[in-house]
C-alpha cells in the first residue's frame, strides 16, 4: 500500500456508469466518472469525466479531461482538457486549457493572465 | 468445562421455572421460565425456550424466545430460530438462522461518528 | 473503461445521496443516503453514515444508519454497525459489532419506514441525521473474548446420557404438547412470528 507521491490518473475512485450521485463529492486523490454527478466536486487530484457521463457541478481539481457532459464552473489548478465529443457549458478556469476539435463549449475561459 | 458430562433436557421433556447452575446444559426439549447458568447452554435443533436466559455461552440450533445475555458468546446456527434481545460481546449469526429482535453489544465507532445522531 | 466497479476510494467523501443499478465498494467514506439495485460493499476501514437499501450489504467497516438488504445482509469481522437492519438472510461473524434492531420478516414496511423518513429528512433540509440508538452498553461487555465458542456439547446419542436427563419426571407428566401454544406459533417460519410480542418476566 505504498502511496505513490505523483499526479498521474490514478482513479482511486470510479462513479460507474448507472451510479447517480446528488450531493458533493471530495477527496485527496483522483475521480473518474462514468455516470452522474449533480453537486459539487471539489478534488486533489485529477477528475475525468467519461464518454457517457453527465456531471453537473462546479469542480475543482488538479486537471480535469472531459469527454462527457459536463455543467458548470471548472477551476482547473493545472489544466482542463475538452476532448472531441465533448460538451461543457460554464465557466472554466485554468493556466493550460485545451479544446479539441468536435468539442462544445460555452462559456467564459480564465487562463489567469 | 464445569462438568464431564453435561445436563439434559430430553426432548419429549419440559421444564416450566427457574433452571440455574454450573453445568452446562443441553436443551432438546422445551424450557419456559428462566435458565441462569455460569456456563454453556446449547438449543439443539427440536429444543424450544422460552426464557430470559443468562449465561456465559449460548448456541442455539433450536428455538429461543426471550432476552438472552450471554457473558461470552452467543451462536446462531443456520437453524436456530430466534426472537427477543441478545447481548453479549460476541455474536455469530450463521446463513439462514432466523432472528428478530435487537442486539446490544458494545461498537466502538472511529473518531467523528456519532451513533447518537443530530 | 467501460465496465469499471464504482469505487469510492480511501480518500475520498460523499456527501448526499448515491443512487445505482450497480455495485459500489466503498473504500472511503459516504454520508447521507445510498440506495443501489446491487450489492454495497463496505471495506475495512470505510465509513458510512446512511440510510442504506440495497439487494445485498457486506460491511467489514463501519455503517451507521438504517440498513434494508433486499436479499442478505452480512457483519463481517471487522465490521462496526450501529441501526436497525432489515434483510431476510442476516450473516454475523465472530468479532462483528452491531447495535440495532433486527428483523428479517417484514422488508416492505422496513423499506416504507426508512423511506418515509428519507423524504422528511430532505423535506426538512437538514443534514442526514441518525436515529437514537439504543444506550450504550456498560464498557465492562468491552472485555474481549479470547478465542472462538467451543464446539457445542451434543452427547452423540440419546444412549449415552440418559442418566442426565432430569427435570422431566419432577415436573410430572409434563411433555411438549403441555405448551402447544408456543411449539406452533414458532414451528411455523411465517414472517408473523417475529412479530409476536416477546414475553419478558
Amino acid at each position: 500500500m505504498a502511496k505513490e507521491k505523483d499526479t498521474k490518473p490514478m482513479a482511486n475512485t470510479v462513479i460507474g456508469s448507472t451510479l447517480v450521485i446528488d450531493g458533493e463529492i471530495t477527496g485527496e486523490e483522483s475521480l473518474t466518472i462514468l455516470g452522474t454527478v449533480k453537486g459539487k466536486i471539489a478534488v486533489a487530484q485529477n477528475l475525468v469525466v467519461e464518454a457517457g457521463a453527465t456531471v453537473e457541478a462546479d469542480v475543482e481539481a488538479q486537471t480535469v479531461t472531459v469527454s462527457g457532459r459536463l455543467t458548470g464552473n471548472v477551476v482547473a489548478r493545472e489544466r482542463l482538457e475538452l476532448k472531441p465529443e465533448s460538451k461543457m457549458v460554464g465557466d472554466a478556469k485554468s493556466p493550460r486549457i485545451v479544446i479539441a476539435d468536435g468539442a462544445g463549449f460555452k462559456g467564459n475561459v480564465d487562463m489567469d493572465v | 468445562m464445569a462438568s464431564d458430562e453435561p445436563c439434559l433436557i430430553a426432548s419429549k421433556s419440559a421444564v416450566r421455572g427457574q433452571i440455574s447452575g454450573k453445568q452446562d446444559l443441553v436443551v432438546e426439549g422445551r424450557v419456559e421460565g428462566r435458565i441462569g447458568l455460569e456456563s454453556h447452554l446449547t438449543i439443539e435443533e427440536s429444543g424450544s425456550v422460552e426464557a430470559d436466559m443468562d449465561v456465559s455461552q449460548v448456541t442455539v440450533r433450536g428455538e429461543a424466545r426471550g432476552d438472552m445475555v450471554a457473558a461470552r458468546s452467543a451462536v446462531l446456527h443456520a437453524t436456530a430460530r430466534v426472537a427477543g434481545k441478545i447481548r453479549a460481546p460476541e455474536i455469530v449469526i450463521e446463513d439462514g438462522a432466523k432472528f428478530s429482535g435487537t442486539i446490544e453489544m458494545e461498537v466502538e465507532l472511529p473518531a467523528g461518528i456519532k451513533a447518537g445522531g443530530a | 473503461m467501460a465496465d469499471k466497479e464504482t469505487v469510492i476510494g480511501p480518500e475520498t467523501r460523499i456527501s448526499g445521496e448515491v443512487r445505482g443499478e450497480e455495485d459500489l465498494v466503498v473504500r472511503g467514506r459516504i454520508d447521507g443516503k445510498v440506495q443501489l439495485t446491487q450489492t454495497l460493499t463496505v471495506d475495512k476501514g470505510a465509513t458510512v453514515q446512511a440510510d442504506v437499501d440495497v439487494r445485498h450489504i457486506v460491511v467489514s467497516g463501519t455503517v451507521v444508519g438504517a440498513i434494508v438488504a433486499s436479499e442478505s445482509a452480512k457483519l463481517t469481522s471487522t465490521a462496526r454497525v450501529v441501526g436497525d437492519l432489515a434483510s431476510p438472510r442476516v450473516m454475523m461473524e465472530a468479532g462483528a459489532a452491531y447495535r440495532g434492531r433486527v428483523d428479517m420478516g417484514d422488508i416492505a414496511a422496513a423499506r416504507a419506514a426508512v423511506s418515509s423518513r428519507a423524504v422528511q429528512r430532505s423535506a426538512a433540509g437538514e443534514k442526514p441525521a441518525m436515529r437514537p440508538a439504543p444506550p450504550r452498553m456498560a464498557t465492562a461487555a468491552k472485555a474481549v473474548i479470547a478465542g472462538k465458542v467451543s464446539a457445542p456439547v451434543a452427547p452423540a446419542s440419546p444412549a449415552t446420557r440418559p442418566a442426565t436427563a432430569v427435570a422431566a419426571g419432577a415436573l410430572g407428566p409434563a411433555s411438549p404438547p403441555a405448551f402447544p401454544r408456543v411449539a406452533g406459533a414458532m414451528g411455523a417460519m411465517a414472517p408473523a412470528w417475529a412479530k409476536k410480542k416477546i414475553r419478558r418476566r
